[in-house]
């Protein structure tokens, strides 16, 4: 009954499931996945990625205008101005709402300006 | 009786200052993400959950209770008017409540939306009131080997009630237990699949597996598909007839009681239940008008039943300290931010706080009925808001929700993850639910185990010599068995389209 007890008893259960699954996939013809789409996958994973680089060094204010400028281009209708907007509405709010108001634990400013 | 003593005890809880701002800024907030497409009640605790840690225990749980079912009575406005569901649970009553908006009965249609969800929900209030004492007294006889095997029930509920391939909702089920188990073993303090990252030693953050697999994921998916034009309708006034009324309240009625039965199962809640909901009325209203041509009964019946759901799936937290449902594991984590095990001694030991939040429901439903039928025109100018702004608002907001959980970049670096790996779960017809109920049950699942092991000197057959114990798992063994009986799968499938 060590720690590696239920795990294994798990991952097995999982590891024959996988292989079942995996030869009806082959034994039958489906339909093929959905295609994927590129843009908003990847824009939104790198907007989420310079959130988690940026938020400490650079403080709230700075990351989230870095995280919309790239979030922004994965809808294609969304104009520069409009997002431009959009990113300093949403920084200057967060930082009220969030860090003023709620209270959370969060750097507004990069430590240069604090 | 006890029963008037306690749910006063409740009453006063509930009604003091504090609870009342609370309980308002809940249901508030809950219509708000409700109304919204994209943005749910558990992104929306998530956030909230850290800023909770300063409120007291019963504020902070009528709060958090107020979003979700608060969440239930906005989607609906969304799914009436635009034909979007709001809250996903809303989803069919968008079939029957778009259609009525056409027809030029969008008023109505809000306003039974709205009462029904009002008589459910305190109707659902008195439910948890009448079964959860008596359930917490049996859940106190239980002992690991029962916990163990009610909890292989419930998971194996919720496959079932899961849509989509039965096996690959087992696959995720059990995915969802390893990734539970990543972390310090507590029991021998080993480290398990840290891989050495000191950022992982507490588990992988619940809040940035909910978010990545529910709310980032889902945004992807919105952007590529090109946004509908919304079609806005007059709402006019919002008073069904009487004889509107009078059709409706036999579907209010079946709706609730439905809904009421589904929010205890693990798995069900509010999605769940509408869905059941629907199904149901469409095969025994009488007379059988046209659903899905714009039915008052097609909103009624679904929008009793989610909200009914909403608020009886409570009664496992609240009983047994299980969550059926992503929203009520939230909650349990908010319990635990106060120092409280969730469980049932909650009932005993913590009396105006059960009953505080069960009054509070009465109370949260009452203001949910002022907030959504005469300021109805507020709910309908938000959503006026295109999804080109609210998706980058969407997307700090779960950032800045998940990172403050704890101040751990590695928490979003998790985050990132499991949006990736939520997308590609989306494309390959993976539901999300298993694998989230899996994750919070497989820890308590193991505990109980080794637990249960532990009295019986690593006997095994304790799980099955204990009579309750082996009862749940005969229980699962049959549903698992009907679920590969082909006509019970027919019948399942056409349940959950």
């Amino acid at each position: 009954m060590g720690p590696g007890m239920f795990p294994t008893l798990v991952g097995s259960l999982l590891a024959i499931l996988g292989i079942v699954i995996a030869l009806r996939g082959l034994r039958r013809e489906g339909a093929p996945p959905d295609r994927f789409h590129l843009r908003p996958f990847v824009l939104l994973l790198l907007a989420i990625a310079i959130f988690a680089l940026a938020v400490e060094p650079l403080g709230l204010f700075v990351t989230i205008l870095l995280a919309v400028a790239v979030a922004g281009f994965a809808d294609r209708e969304l104009s520069r101005l409009a997002m431009a907007i959009t990113a300093v509405a949403l920084a200057i709010g967060s930082c009220i709402v969030f860090v003023k108001l709620l209270g959370l634990q969060l750097e507004i400013w990069p430590p240069f300006f604090r | 009786m006890e029963f008037f003593s306690d749910f006063g005890l409740g009453l006063v809880t509930a009604l003091s200052w504090q609870n009342l701002l609370y309980c308002f800024l809940g249901v508030f907030l809950g219509t708000l993400v409700g109304v919204l497409p994209g943005l749910g009640p558990v992104a929306t605790i998530a956030m909230l959950l850290p800023a909770t840690f300063a409120l007291g225990p019963a504020p902070a749980m009528i709060m958090l209770a107020g979003i979700y079912y608060g969440a239930q009575y906005g989607g609906s406005t969304t799914a009436i008017l635009v034909n979007l569901p709001g809250e996903s649970s809303s989803v069919v009553t968008a079939l029957d409540g778009h259609q009525m908006a056409r027809n030029g009965r969008a008023g109505p249609a809000l306003g039974i939306a709205a009462i029904s969800s009002f008589i459910a929900g305190c109707i659902a209030t008195f439910v948890i009131a009448l079964f959860a004492p008596p359930l917490a007294e049996i859940a106190l006889k239980f002992g690991p080997a029962e916990y163990f095997s009610l909890m292989t029930l419930g998971l194996i509920a919720a496959v079932v009630l899961a849509s989509g391939s039965v096996l690959k909702a087992v696959a995720m089920v059990l995915l969802g237990i390893l990734l539970g188990l990543v972390g310090t073993d507590v029991n021998s303090g080993q480290q398990r699949f840290t891989f050495g990252v000191s950022g992982l030693t507490d588990g992988i953050s619940f809040v940035a597996l909910a978010m990545g697999l529910f709310g980032l994921a889902d945004v992807i998916l919105n952007l590529e598909q090109h946004e509908k034009q919304r079609v806005f309708v007059r709402v006019g006034s919002l008073l069904p007839s009487l004889a509107d009324l009078r059709l409706c309240t036999g579907s209010i009625m079946r709706g609730t009681l439905l809904g009421s039965v589904l929010g205890i199962l693990p798995g069900g809640g509010a999605l769940l239940a509408s869905f059941a909901a629907y199904t149901f009325e469409k095969r025994v209203a009488k007379p059988p008008r046209a659903f899905g041509q714009g039915d008052i009964r097609g909103v009624a019946a679904p929008e009793a039943a989610n909200n009914a759901g909403a608020q009886t799936s409570f009664i496992p937290l609240l009983t047994l300290g299980i969550p059926s449902n992503p929203t009520m594991a939230l909650l349990i984590g908010a319990l635990m931010i106060q120092g409280i095990q969730p469980g049932p001694q909650i009932m005993t030991e913590r009396p105006e706080l059960f009953w505080g939040l069960i009054a509070s429901m009465l109370i949260g439903n009452m203001m949910l009925l002022v907030l959504n039928l005469p300021l109805i025109g507020l709910w309908v100018r938000l959503l006026s808001i295109p999804y080109k702004f609210l998706y980058i608002a969407i997307l700090i907001f779960c950032a800045i929700g998940t990172y403050s959980v704890s101040n751990s970049t590695v928490d979003l670096w998790a985050l990132f993850a499991f949006t990736a790996i939520g997308y590609v779960f989306l494309k390959l017809d993976c539901e999300p639910a298993p694998l989230i109920l899996g994750f919070i049950l497989g820890p308590m699942m193991e505990e109980n185990l080794r637990r249960a092991l532990r009295i019986s000197l690593g006997d095994p057959s304790v799980l099955v010599t204990r009579p309750l114990s082996a009862a749940f798992l005969v229980l699962s063994v049959v549903l698992l068995i009907s679920m590969v009986a082909p006509s019970i799968r027919g019948h399942r499938e056409k349940a959950l389209q």
